[in-house]
């Protein structure tokens, strides 16, 4: 759900700007520079801090000072507003000055982000309000049209779990929410697509995955299949299937694996009345990789270790 | 039962005492976490956030004018007389005029002691290496459409070339100057 620009105000959340925050953002702006980019770290740092403080009050915990924003040479060199959210990845929390109603997010930071806060700085109220996220980046500009209530944010850390350990399945240690694929699948996608010679050896499951709107009428699933390899390393295959009649993928849905640092590394796309889609990875035990599925400007993300 | 707003002070750690008051309201509102539950049979929610934030704000009152008494703490030296106060504060080194991160970083990236920047390049264009970019894109930094003109290159693929060979190195090179 997004809401308009009358409703900001009542979904909206105002916070102090606290002493710290200024004092923090006075001396990352000194560092720079140029006066353009002194009044963007100083902003930037601004920002994070409201964030911080809203996700403290809400018992939420944070690394302030693991992100990019708190690295001179970042800073520096990106236009950066990074949180750490423990165990669960980086927020963008972008400042928007009063009056304006949307932000330009750089390129450096549209991807390897869990979700954008958009955090208006009001200097002479010394105040922060923070007016809401969305989960994803699909262009350069964010606009507080695009915005999803804060509560949404709550909800969406709580979906945002622990990587899933695969190296774990192979010893029957599974995280909740995956199932057998005879609960997902019909058995003929079950047999279709995972019809491999080291059958036996490996595990392969499934979890329901929901992309909201966009997808009503198509649900599908993540499936995946782990096999050891040797000692060290495994293999990963991912296969994206539709669960309910027609048995057909929506056009353009899109199956990504990204790797540790959040750059893509593989990418397969839905065509027309496509059964599934899939991309197969290897890597060592303890390497993490990330699966995004998409369509239109849904994502969801699910964080694997090796 | 009364309802008001809450206490409002003009001062540079207002914001701090609202928001430790905020947390406090957080934690204690439905359940006793950090203090006793709110209690309403006692007061009105304003009056018990008022009492804490109050509380607090006299904290940030009394630690910054213990700071202060430090601060302003007078050397006196025996040949000047005690009507020549030094400030310690005055002899602390003037923020450079010219902050060093970007020296420091320029000079990393110009260096390049082992080669590794002027080395990974991106595949067919030796020319667009990490040393460039990273050099290209200190502040004031070239626009990324810029670059893409210049180099024939898509913006896309410039900025994925950034995002995975650039960025991880200026990150590992700020780690190693430590968190400033």
């Amino acid at each position: 759900m997004t809401y308009s620009t009358q409703e900001i105000e009542d979904y909206s959340l105002p916070l102090p700007i606290t002493q710290t925050a200024d004092i923090t953002a006075q001396r990352f702006s000194l560092q720079q520079p140029n006066p353009q980019k002194a009044e963007q770290v100083r902003l930037n740092t601004l920002a994070v801090y409201a964030v911080n403080d809203y996700l403290q009050l809400m018992g939420i915990p944070t690394e302030l000072t693991a992100g990019d924003s708190w690295n001179p040479v970042m800073r520096l060199c990106t236009d950066v507003a990074d949180l750490e959210v423990t165990g669960k990845g980086r927020l963008e929390c972008r400042p928007l000055k009063t009056s304006s109603y949307s932000c330009h997010l750089p390129l450096e930071v549209q991807e390897d982000r869990i979700g954008y806060v958009l955090i208006q700085i009001d200097e002479a109220y010394r105040e922060a309000t923070i007016l809401g996220f969305t989960k994803t980046a699909v262009t350069g500009e964010l606009h507080i049209r695009q915005l999803q209530p804060l509560e949404n944010l709550l909800q969406h850390l709580s979906e945002i779990g622990q990587p899933v350990q695969l190296s774990q399945w192979l010893q029957g240690i599974v995280e909740a929410g995956w199932q057998s694929l005879e609960t997902l699948l019909r058995p003929e996608a079950t047999a279709l697509a995972f019809n491999f010679r080291s059958e036996g050896l490996g595990t392969r499951l499934g979890k329901p995955i929901d992309l909201g709107i966009q997808i009503a009428g198509h649900p599908i699933a993540l499936i995946v299949a782990v096999t050891p390899e040797s000692e060290q390393r495994i293999k990963v295959l991912l296969q994206v299937h539709p669960t309910t009649h027609p048995y057909c993928l929506p056009e353009n849905l899109q199956l990504i694996v990204l790797d540790e640092n959040g750059a893509k590394f593989l990418e397969t796309q839905a065509r027309n009345a496509d059964n599934y889609i899939q991309l197969e990875v290897w890597g060592n035990v303890g390497e993490r990789f990330c699966v995004k599925i998409t369509l239109a400007d849904a994502t969801i993300t699910e964080v694997f270790v090796f | 039962m009364k309802s008001g707003k809450l206490w409002k002070e003009n001062n540079p750690y207002y914001g701090d005492a609202l928001q430790q008051t905020w947390l406090y309201f957080t934690r204690n509102i439905c359940e006793a976490t950090t203090g006793a539950k709110y209690d309403a049979e006692i007061s009105s929610v304003t009056t018990w956030l008022n009492a804490y934030l109050r509380k607090r704000l006299l904290d940030f009152r009394l630690s910054s004018s213990d700071e202060e008494k430090q601060r302003v703490k007078p050397c006196f030296s025996k040949e000047q007389g005690p009507d020549q106060e030094i400030d310690p504060l005055d002899n602390l080194p003037a923020p450079p005029d010219i902050p060093p991160i970007l020296e420091i970083t320029r000079n990393w990236a110009t260096t390049d002691l082992d080669g590794e920047l002027r080395h990974v390049h991106i595949q067919g264009y030796p020319k667009v290496n990490c040393q460039v970019l990273i050099l290209r894109r200190l502040p004031p930094e070239t626009p990324w459409e810029t670059l893409a003109t210049e180099f024939g290159l898509s913006i896309s693929t410039l900025n994925n070339f950034y995002r995975r060979q650039c960025m991880p190195r200026l990150r590992k090179f700020g780690e190693s100057q430590g968190y400033i």
